[in-house]
């Protein structure tokens, strides 16, 4: 099953490095999930993480046929991902995005159950805890969690030593346990 | 002991240590209390990270029809973006090149100079030189004293701005040559980058 599917990846990629269109389509279906939930869990801001989803894929069209399959598509795409959030995150200012953060906050409270509040609070919370490492070490620790790479592949797609990875995970994971503590201490 | 355990919890939980470290650490959690706790929490974290809901997006099919729509015709060949970088690098190549063309032609012509100063190449100047032998205010002075007169010192002022008038022009000429064919390989790089990039959104 897997073999399958790695198998039809590659069809896909060598069609879409020869200018296939279709191709480049199917293989955007295939890794949005993947490129969505590390764009998003980088940048905090749902607008802002589709902006960067899509600039990534362009940026992937553009350069596909420079793509050397050394390392696995999904590692490659990982890496424009990361540029391209990070790009992006960049330019808008920290100005904008606490205004769309008040904005979606209180339009959001109007609505749903007190339980539902909560849960959105931690969610809240915890996005805003990721968001405050700095960026070295939340695109370790967001390749960990959320796509579930090995130390090898996050090296790869970062181009960092393993050793690097270790050290910046370690300092994330206990950054993020500070800054959830604070905030639980305060009461979010 | 414990510190050195403890920065190696993380890679313990991920899975990513090799048999004999996880051995180690494994070893020493039977009997550590505190390290127990902290993989515990780091357990917690990894938890509570993985389940905090993300919110909802497009589906991958609105998505991929967005893409289609925004991806230019054409991918980048490679072939073309080689030749691009290869001209990048081959103009200061050549401007490098023209500058040491230029000094070398100045030091000639400064060595050349200096000996003329000197007289001992004085029955040489004249020949295959298109360029006067006497500055002008030097040509009235002769006029106005018609010709008789040793001039001395002035004779050696007239020398040095005839050098110096010399020197000038062929700075002038080469700064001109070296313009000229910079400006030359820009505009063909130009004009390649140009057809490149019209033929991605054409095509």
């Amino acid at each position: 099953m897997i073999d399958s599917a790695l198998k039809t990846e590659t069809v896909l990629l060598s069609d879409a490095q020869n200018g296939d269109r279709a191709a480049f389509g199917e293989l955007v279906t295939l890794h949005y999930d993947g490129v969505i939930r590390v764009v998003y869990r980088l940048c905090g801001d749902v607008q802002l993480a589709q902006d960067a989803a899509q600039e990534c894929f362009i940026r992937a069209w553009i350069k596909i046929a420079a793509y050397q399959p050394r390392s696995p598509f999904r590692n490659w795409l990982y890496r424009i991902a990361v540029n391209t959030a990070l790009d992006l995150l960049r330019k808008k200012t920290e100005e904008s995005l606490d205004e769309d953060a008040r904005f979606k906050n209180s339009r959001d409270e109007q609505d749903g159950p007190e339980s539902q509040l909560i849960a959105k609070e931690e969610k809240d919370m915890m996005q805003a805890a990721i968001r405050a490492l700095p960026e070295a070490a939340r695109c370790v620790l967001v390749l960990r969690e959320y796509s579930e790479l090995t130390y090898d592949e996050i090296a790869s797609v970062l181009d960092i030593p393993i050793g690097t990875v270790m050290s910046r995970l370690n300092y994330a994971r206990t950054r993020l346990r500070e800054i959830l503590n604070i905030s639980w201490r305060n009461g979010g | 002991m414990q510190d050195r355990i403890i920065e190696k919890l993380g890679a313990y939980l991920d899975g990513e240590l090799d048999l004999r470290t996880r051995d180690e650490v494994e070893s020493h959690l039977q009997f550590c209390a505190d390290c127990r706790l902290e993989l515990e929490e780091l357990r917690n974290l990894s938890l509570h990270l993985q389940t905090t809901p993300q919110p909802d997006f497009p589906t991958a099919a609105n998505f991929r029809d967005r893409v289609m729509l925004s991806i230019p015709r054409n991918s980048e060949t490679p072939g073309a973006r080689t030749n691009d970088s290869f001209l990048l690098w081959l103009i200061p190549v050549f401007v490098l090149v023209s500058w040491i063309f230029l000094q070398v032609v100045m030091s000639m012509m400064s060595a050349g100079s200096f000996i003329n100063l000197g007289g001992m190449t004085a029955g040489l100047t004249g020949l295959g030189s298109s360029t006067t032998q006497n500055t002008p205010w030097f040509t009235l002075l002769q006029l106005l004293s018609n010709g008789s007169g040793e001039w001395g010192n002035l004779d050696l002022f007239n020398n040095i701005g005839v050098f110096a008038h010399n020197l000038l022009l062929q700075m002038i000429l080469q700064v001109a040559v070296v313009g000229i064919y910079t400006g030359l390989l820009i505009l063909i790089w130009r004009n390649k980058n140009k057809g490149t990039l019209n033929s991605q959104i054409h095509a």
